[in-house]
C-alpha cells in the first residue's frame, strides 16, 4: 500500500524504461530536425537559390558603392545581384551581374542601366530600365550601358570654390569682430544717440523760431532791428575808422587765428565723417553679434536641460546596476540549468561543484 | 499558414513536456557559488581570493542560519588561514567553531574538526600535541597492520600519524609508514597527494637509514612528478626542499643550492613564509660554505625582510 502511494507520487518518467525514455527523446530530436529542415527549405525557396540565372556585363569608370552583394533592380523589383567585379586592361571596372531567368523578358535590347543616386553614400543598386516589349530580349552575356551618377570627388570639386569664398568671408568677419571691444562699442553708440537727440532738439527749436538763430531766421522785427543795428554800426565804424586803422595789425592776427581755427574745423569735420562711417560699420556688426549672443544663450539653455536629464539618469544608475546584476544572476542560473539538459550535458563537463575542502595531508 | 503553425505547435508541445527544474533559494545559490569559487581559488593557490569567497559564503549562510553551510564555510576559512600562516586567526576560528559544534552535528563534523586542529598544531610546530590529539582516533589494525575497521577519515589519521611519528623520531615511525603503505590508495580517486606523501615518508625513512640514499632520491623524484601532475605547488616546494637536504648530505652544495632556490620561489609564491624562512637560512649557510659572499648578502637581506614582515 505504502509502495503504491510512493509510486503514485514519483513522476511518471521514472517509471518508464530507459529504452522508452530514449524513444521519447528521439521523437523530440527528430521533430526538431524536421522543423530545422523545413525552415532551411523555406529559406532556400525565398532566397532564389535554385532559380536559373542570366548573366550580363557592364563597364563603369567608378565602382562607387558596388560590391558582390549589390542588388539589381527593374521597375522596383529585386531581379538579381552582382556576381563579380574586376578591372579591365583599359582600367575600367567590369561588373558582371545576373538576372533571374523569369525576369529576363524585362531586359530588352534598348534597356539601359544606371547606378542609384545613393551609390555615393555606399548604398548602391543597379537599376535597369525595362525596355520596349516589341524589341527582342537582350541575349545572355551582352553588355548593358550604365549611366553613372556624380562621384563624391566631383561633388566636392564643384563645392570647393563656394566653400573657399565662404571661408574668406567668415575670416573677414572674424577679424572685424576681433578688433571691436563690446564696452567701447556700447559707449560710442550711447554718445552717438545723445548727439543725434541734441541735433534733433536744436533743429526743432530753430524751425519753431525759438532761440537767437531761430528768431534770426523767422522773426521779421528782429531782422529789421538787426539791419538798424548794422547801419548804426556802419556809422560807428566810419567814425572809428582812424582808430580801426590802428587796430589793423590786431585784426590781421585775429584773421590768422580764425584761419587756423577754420583749418582745425575742417579736420574735425573729416574726423566726424570717419566716425560716422565707423558707427555704421559698428551697427552692421552689432546685428550678427546679437544673433550670436542669442544662439549662445540657447546653447546654454540646452546644456542646462541636458545636464538636468543626465543628472536624473545618473540617479537611476545604481538601480540599473542592481537590475543588471539580477539579470546576470538569472542568466547564469539559466545557462547552468541548460548545461544539465541533454544533449548539452554530454558535451559540456559539469562545473566543479566541490564546495568542501578535503582533509589536507600534512605534506607541506 | 500551415508552415507557420507547425513549428509553433511543436515548440508549444516541447515547452509543455518540460517541467521546471527545482530551484534553490537565491541566497543559498549565492553562498554555494562563493564556496565553489573559493575551493577553485584554493586549489589554484589563490589564497586571498579563496579567503574572500569563503568569508562571503559564511556571511550568506549566517544570513539564512544554515548550520551545515556555516560549518563548511568556517572549516574552509580555517584551512585557508592555516595555509597562509595566519595561525592566530585559524586558532580563533577553530575555537569558535568547536564552541558551536555539539554532538548533534555528528561524528563526521567532530572528526573533521579534530583533523583540522591536528593540522593547526603541526603548523604551530607542536607535533607532540598533534599526535596526542590523533591517538584516540587511531583505527584498529590486524596482524598484517591493515586497518580492520576504519572510517572515512582513517586515511587522513594514519597519514598524519606516520608523518608526525617520523618527524618526532619515534621508534614506531616505520610501523606507521607500513600501515600507511598498506592502505589501498588506488581504491578511491583523489588520493594522489597521499601517495606522494607516502613516497616522501619512505624516502626519508631510507635517507635516515643511509644518508644520501639513491633509492630515496628516486622516490622523491616520483613524488615530485605526482605533485607536478597535480600542479600542487606546496608539495613541489616541500619535495624540492627534501631533495636539497638529501644532496646536502652528499655534500653536493651547488645542487642543493639550486634545489633550495627553486623551492624558495614556490614558497614565496604560495605565501608560505615559515618554509621560506627555513629555506633562506639553509641558502645563507650553503652560500657561506661556497664562499659566494654576494649571495650570502642577498639571502640574508631577504631573510631579514621576511622576518620583519612576519613580526
Amino acid at each position: 500500500m505504502s509502495d503504491r502511494q510512493n509510486n503514485s507520487r514519483v513522476h511518471y518518467i521514472h517509471r518508464l524504461s530507459v529504452a522508452f525514455q530514449q524513444r521519447i527523446v528521439g521523437v523530440f530530436v527528430l521533430a526538431a530536425v524536421l522543423v530545422i529542415a523545413g525552415l532551411v527549405l523555406m529559406q532556400i525557396q525565398s532566397s532564389h537559390l535554385l532559380d536559373d540565372r542570366v548573366v550580363y556585363d557592364t563597364y563603369l569608370a567608378n565602382a562607387q558603392g558596388i560590391s558582390s552583394e549589390t542588388r539589381v533592380n527593374i521597375s522596383g523589383i529585386d531581379v538579381g545581384q552582382v556576381e563579380s567585379i574586376d578591372i579591365t586592361d583599359e582600367n575600367k571596372v567590369h561588373v558582371r551581374f545576373f538576372v533571374y531567368q523569369r525576369f529576363q523578358r524585362l531586359v530588352r535590347t534598348d534597356s539601359k542601366a544606371e547606378l542609384s543616386k545613393l551609390s555615393v553614400i555606399g548604398n548602391a543598386v543597379i537599376i535597369i530600365r525595362a525596355g520596349s516589349h516589341e524589341l527582342p530580349m537582350m541575349p545572355p552575356g551582352s553588355t548593358i550601358f550604365t549611366e553613372e551618377p556624380m562621384t563624391i570627388d566631383e561633388l566636392i570639386a564643384n563645392l570647393t570654390p563656394a566653400v573657399t569664398n565662404l571661408n574668406t568671408i567668415v575670416e573677414k568677419i572674424a577679424a572685424v569682430v576681433e578688433v571691436i571691444e563690446p564696452g567701447q562699442l556700447k559707449s560710442t553708440a550711447d554718445d552717438m544717440s545723445a548727439i543725434v537727440s541734441n541735433m534733433r532738439q536744436l533743429s526743432q527749436q530753430i524751425s519753431e523760431g525759438r532761440g537767437l538763430v531761430g528768431r534770426l531766421a523767422y522773426d521779421q522785427q528782429l531782422e529789421n532791428q538787426v539791419s538798424d543795428v548794422i547801419s548804426d554800426i556802419g556809422g560807428i565804424v566810419r567814425s572809428t575808422a582812424p582808430a580801426a586803422r590802428k587796430l589793423d595789425p590786431l585784426v590781421q592776427d585775429t584773421q590768422d587765428l580764425i584761419g587756423a581755427i577754420n583749418e582745425n574745423m575742417q579736420k574735425i569735420e573729416a574726423l566726424l565723417v570717419q566716425a560716422e562711417a565707423r558707427v555704421r560699420e559698428v551697427a552692421g556688426v552689432l546685428q550678427p553679434a546679437e544673433t550670436l549672443m542669442n544662439k549662445s544663450n540657447r546653447i546654454a539653455d540646452d546644456v542646462k536641460v541636458t545636464s538636468a536629464v543626465l543628472s536624473q539618469e545618473v540617479r537611476h544608475l545604481p538601480d540599473m546596476i542592481n537590475k543588471m546584476q539580477n539579470l546576470l544572476d538569472s542568466t547564469n542560473r539559466t545557462i547552468q540549468n541548460a548545461q544539465q539538459v541533454w544533449p548539452l550535458s554530454t558535451v559540456i563537463p559539469p562545473a566543479d561543484s566541490e564546495t568542501r575542502l578535503p582533509n589536507q595531508p600534512l605534506d607541506d | 499558414m500551415c508552415r507557420i503553425l507547425l513549428p509553433l505547435t511543436l515548440c508549444i508541445l516541447l515547452v509543455a513536456c518540460a517541467s521546471p527544474l527545482p530551484q534553490k533559494p537565491k541566497a543559498f545559490n549565492d553562498a554555494e557559488q562563493n564556496m565553489q569559487r573559493g575551493a577553485t581559488a584554493y586549489a589554484n593557490d589563490e589564497y586571498h581570493l579563496a579567503a574572500n569567497a569563503f568569508t562571503n559564503a559564511l556571511d550568506l549562510y549566517q544570513s539564512i542560519d544554515d548550520g551545515s553551510g556555516i560549518f563548511e564555510a568556517s572549516v574552509n576559512l580555517i584551512e585557508t588561514s592555516i595555509t597562509v600562516g595566519n595561525l592566530a586567526a585559524a586558532r580563533q576560528g577553530l575555537q569558535r567553531l568547536i564552541g558551536v559544534t555539539d554532538e548533534r552535528s555528528g561524528m563526521d563534523a567532530a572528526m573533521r574538526l579534530k583533523l583540522l586542529e591536528v593540522r593547526l598544531l603541526h603548523a604551530e610546530q607542536r607535533p607532540q600535541q598533534a599526535l596526542d590529539l590523533l591517538q584516540p582516533l587511531w583505527p584498529a589494525f590486524d596482524e598484517g597492520q591493515r586497518v580492520i575497521q576504519g572510517g572515512a577519515h582513517s586515511l587522513a589519521v594514519i597519514a598524519a600519524s606516520a608523518r608526525l611519528k617520523q618527524q618526532l623520531g619515534h621508534a614506531d615511525a616505520d610501523l606507521w609508514i607500513r600501515r600507511f603503505a598498506n592502505i589501498d590508495l588506488d581504491s578511491t580517486a583523489g588520493n594522489e597527494r597521499y601517495r606522494a606523501l607516502l613516497l616522501r615518508l619512505q624516502a626519508q625513512q631510507l635517507n635516515d637509514a643511509s644518508p644520501g640514499s639513491i633509492e630515496g632520491e628516486r622516490l622523491l623524484h616520483e613524488a615530485l612528478n605526482i605533485y607536478r601532475d597535480l600542479v600542487y605547488r606546496r608539495g613541489i616546494a616541500a619535495t624540492l626542499q627534501q631533495l636539497a637536504q638529501l644532496r646536502l648530505q652528499r655534500n653536493e652544495l651547488r645542487a642543493a643550492d639550486n634545489l633550495y632556490q627553486r623551492a624558495l620561489k614556490i614558497h614565496l609564491w604560495t605565501l608560505n613564509s615559515g618554509a621560506a624562512v627555513e629555506v633562506l637560512e639553509a641558502l645563507v649557510d650553503i652560500n657561506r660554505q661556497l664562499g659566494d659572499q654576494a649571495n650570502v648578502a642577498l639571502f640574508s637581506a631577504q631573510l631579514e625582510q621576511l622576518k620583519q614582515d612576519k613580526r
